[in-house]
């Protein structure tokens, strides 16, 4: 509809830019791009109508719908304690190890992970949970810290998944299915994770001292005390996989049984209820802002028919597709540092996820990848969410220790990209094998 | 660090009394948000029982979505835009000088509010023409024009609550 | 100078609808606008991917022209739901040339800052059943998905239970879980949505279908030149409830017939007396909904009288 859609992707991406580094927050500043180019294409009038259609489909979607629930979910089981349990049982079981409660650590949030929804949820819950535990038995600050900011990263990629969610809504895949898909790499994940904990324990012990063995009396005990969270996990992820639930009903079960927990908790009462309600509502906001300003500018790349533009030129080079896939990742590593956590995620996918289509990879797949490139950024310099939540719960350990410790999971995570890229199947063999 | 003014200087009268009446008013619109998706979170689990004890789905489930959500939905962003969770990259201006940082910060705060009004605007109308429409939910005909005139209200709560940050949030150096 | 339209459609890519509906009709006005138009065909809801909005973007101006689907604002374009009445219109040809008749004698609802190009009908409802029945009697105490007041009214009519609230993409599950026995639907979306895989008996008695309509925005239309606007108005109307009729009535053929060809699949054949005594008992639904005001009684005699003469009774 315009001459030289890319001009116009590049102009409308570094107007972008340009916004968002004068601290305009970056919903905002999509939908004022996304509004703006609009305008120039089809009018003002209609341009700014937008400003009501898109809200109202955010606000009105089923899928979006699942995040506040899921995060109340999470939020309301850390408040009920449900997330000490779980530490406690992969403590009892692997913190006799050299690393063994860094690696609890991991495990533990890839089993409260399966509980909440959201990355800084689970890096705030384990923070206040592991990191105390981590520090009274001679763990290097940083290291513990790295191990935490890490291991929140698998509250996105082991389903639930706010982040999955997101990516459903805005390429309008199932998001069932992409649920599906992160189980295995999440546990791909979880594993890598653990091999890097012993690498860095074997090539410096004091890093994370042994601690003493607990009997299996002791890790049973724990093990029972966990039966709320075992309950509410089977429940969720069984209902949900089992077909017996739709993922809204999932949601919708998860938050009433965690909720029935916190009423049977010792932390019932007003100032945690008030503060479980606020986080929710906050972060919900924050990704309404996002999905209304990402819709605005996709809006904008469709009318400038900018990524069948992409796509043609991309297929033009003649490039293999494998090398485009690395030159993507390589991009997504970099545009990670900068941003902190889903930005980089939103503001590309409207023109890179036609483009990963049309080289014939799998909607889905390429998903659960983003899932991971959002890890990434989580905990990359300068700028990483992870790392700065650790810091707030932990203002002695310092950011730099903070970052440097991350690096080995980084490179881990590099890992675990090459292996999906040479292997879809991980992500894709549970979704087929339960259609 | 205490709340300070938008325009600089520490928080003190108007601007202190602001910022803490914003919260409230947060806080409140989270009680409503949360209040409203519990309601729907029964609802849908008793529909989920119903369903399973008695083979005998309510009919009107998707309906309650239709109207409960959007309600709970539309405040949420009042109270990120007052808890300064509006996700932006301050990396590059937190290197600016104090006072230039703080223009800054007041300018993208303004900037966030006038796109928060047009959207509570364009929602005002969007509900005005779903009430004339006579729009309503599938199975109980449950006007849906009120609706969407709520949404646009807490739309238009975000707007004020935009300045009612507290100051630190936005004025925090993450690094360094 | 050429006008290019856009519009959109949350049809996917590739569907028949984009495909022979929609492209169909503006090629053959392009065809005859003496090179005055264009358009661009924005498919799988990129101009807008919520179904119910469609036609608010065509009123707001973002698309020229939409696919809209009048009855997914329910309350809004009430008496586009004359076709959804069981037992009135007998296939997609008939429906589209109620509706567009109707549209034509100024009975149905013109959305505000807009020009309907055509109203047409989609394919027709029938019933599908997990476990065979013999004959209509045996749905007593069936529990059937339905869309829809009339429809529910219909399943009830016919001693069945209607289960509303179920999307189309939870019906199959529904069934082959037992929540319910069957649901009326389409012989397209059943085999679309996997539930012809579970659904094994098809009763193919005309349960209404749904009313479609492509309008154009008002702004957009005036600013048309003359060639262009004789071009919409040659295919428009009734031509174009003609031409889409026929190909929604193919896609029933065509459909019915994949999914009772399945093996283990059958069709419950009715014969006339059984066929008629299923049109009396269901056109109680239509009465009932003529019943609720004067607009709807008037759009309901207009749909009797030109069925009589359509069929000429
Ligand atoms: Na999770
Ligand atoms: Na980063």
């Amino acid at each position: 509809m315009v001459e030289h859609p890319i001009l116009w992707l590049a102009g409308a991406f570094l107007a972008m830019l340009a916004l968002i580094f004068v601290r305009i927050p970056i919903g905002i500043a999509m939908a004022i791009v996304g509004v703006a180019g609009t305008a120039m294409i089809i009018g003002f009038g209609p341009a700014l109508s937008l400003l009501a259609v898109e809200p109202a489909n955010a606000v009105n979607s089923a899928d979006l719908a699942t995040i506040p629930l899921f995060l109340l979910m999470g939020n309301l089981a850390t408040a009920a304690g449900i997330s000490g349990d779980i530490f406690k049982v992969a403590q009892n079981y692997m913190g006799h190890f050299r690393g063994g409660m860094a690696m609890a650590t991991i495990a533990g949030s890839a089993g409260y992970g399966a509980i909440c929804g959201s990355s800084s949820a689970t890096t705030a819950a384990m923070a206040r949970i592991a990191l105390p535990e981590m520090e009274k038995r001679g763990y290097a600050g940083g290291l513990a810290a790295a191990t935490i900011a890490t291991g929140g990263g698998l509250g996105i990629l082991i389903p639930p998944s706010i982040i999955m969610v997101l990516y459903a809504v805005l390429t309008e895949q199932f998001v069932l299915e992409l649920f599906a898909a992160g189980i295995v790499p999440g546990i791909l994940a979880v594993i890598l994770y653990q091999a890097t904990v012993w690498l860095v324990v074997s090539r410096n012990p004091a890093l994370g001292p042994a601690t003493d063995r607990v009997g299996w009396a002791g890790r049973l005990r724990s093990t029972l005390r966990a039966w709320r969270a075992v309950l509410t996990i089977l429940l969720v992820i069984v209902g949900i996989y089992s077909g017996a639930f739709t993922v809204l009903e999932a949601a919708a079960v998860g938050v009433a049984i965690t909720g029935g927990f916190w009423v049977f908790s010792p932390a019932r009462g007003w100032a945690s209820l008030r503060a479980v309600f606020a986080d929710t509502a906050a972060l919900t906001g924050m990704m309404i802002v996002m999905v209304i300003g990402a819709s605005a500018m996709g809006y904008l790349l469709t009318l400038t028919n900018a990524p069948l533009e992409i796509v043609d030129a991309v297929a033009a080079l003649g490039v293999p597709a494998p090398v485009v896939m690395v030159i993507l990742l390589v991009m997504y590593i970099f545009l990670g540092m900068v941003f902190d956590s889903i930005s980089a995620m939103v503001l590309t996918i409207p023109f890179v996820f036609p483009l990963v289509v049309s080289l014939g990879y799998d909607p889905v797949w390429w998903g659960i990848i983003n899932v991971m490139i959002v890890e990434i950024a989580l905990i990359t310099p300068p700028v990483g969410m992870n790392v700065f939540i650790m810091h707030a719960v932990a203002p002695h350990i310092r950011i730099g220790a903070i970052f440097r410790a991350v690096m080995p999971f980084v490179l881990a995570d590099v890992v675990w990209l090459g292996l999906m890229l040479a292997f879809p199947v991980i992500a894709l063999w549970l979704p087929h094998a339960l259609r | 660090m205490a709340n300070e003014g938008a325009l600089g200087g520490p928080a003190r009268g108007f601007r202190a009394g602001y910022v803490a009446a914003g919260q409230r008013l947060a806080d409140a619109l989270s009680m409503i948000s949360m209040a409203l998706i519990c309601v729907y979170v029964l609802l849908v689990s008793s529909n989920v029982l119903m369903r399973y004890l008695f083979n005998a789905p309510l009919g009107w489930m998707s309906d309650m979505g239709f109207i409960l959500m959007p309600l709970a939905m539309a405040p949420c962003l009042g109270v990120g835009a007052a808890r300064g969770m509006l996700v932006s990259i301050t990396f590059l201006s937190d290197r600016l000088p104090r006072p230039a940082r703080r223009m800054l910060v007041a300018l993208t705060r303004a900037v966030s509010a006038a796109v928060l009004a047009a959207v509570a605007w364009k929602m005002l109308g969007y509900g005005l023409d779903a009430l004339a429409e006579r729009r309503a939910t599938v199975q109980m005909g449950a006007p849906l024009g009120p609706v969407w005139l709520g949404v646009a209200a807490a739309f238009a709560l975000a707007v004020p609550l935009v300045f009612a940050q507290p100051l630190d949030r936005e004025e925090e150096v993450h690094h360094g | 100078d050429t006008i290019k339209l856009r519009v959109s459609s949350y049809a996917p890519a590739g569907n028949f609808v984009n495909e022979q509906v929609i492209k169909g009709f503006l090629d053959r006005v392009v065809a005859d606008a003496e090179g005055t138009l264009d358009y661009q065909l924005f498919p799988g809801g990129t101009l807008g991917r919520n179904p119910a909005e469609q036609l608010k973007l065509v009123q707001d101006g973002v698309a020229d022209v939409a696919f809209v689907v009048p009855g997914f604002t329910p309350g809004a374009y009430d008496r586009y739901g004359i076709v959804e009445i069981p037992g009135l219109i007998h296939d997609a040809r008939e429906g589209a040339a109620v509706l567009a008749a109707a549209y034509a004698a100024g009975l149905l609802e013109t959305p505000e800052r807009t020009r309907v190009l055509g109203v047409f009908s989609s394919d027709m409802n029938a019933i599908h059943l997990r476990d065979p029945v013999a004959g209509l009697d045996g749905l007593t105490g069936k529990s059937l998905r339905a869309v829809g007041k009339p429809q529910a009214d219909g399943v009830t009519i016919l001693g069945g239970v209607p289960v509303t609230g179920l999307a189309s993409t939870e019906v199959a599950e529904a069934i082959s879980r037992g929540t319910v026995d069957g649901a009326v639907m389409g012989a397209a979306s059943l085999d679309a949505f996997r539930a012809s895989e579970v659904a094994v008996q098809h009763i193919r008695v005309p349960m209404g279908s749904a009313a479609l309509m492509l309008p154009m925005n008002l702004g957009t239309w005036e600013k048309l030149p003359a060639p262009a606007k004789a071009a919409f108005e040659k295919h428009g109307g009734m031509a174009f409830a003609e031409a889409t009729g026929a190909i929604f009535h193919e896609q029933d053929e065509t459909y019915f017939a994949k999914i009772t060809a399945k093996p283990g699949h059958s069709e419950l054949v009715l014969d006339d007396a059984a066929r008629a005594a299923y049109l009396e008992k269901v056109a109680a639904v239509g009465r009932d909904w003529a019943a609720q005001g004067a607009e709807r009684a008037a759009v309901y005699d207009f749909a009797i009288k030109t069925l009589e003469s359509l069929r000429g009774e």
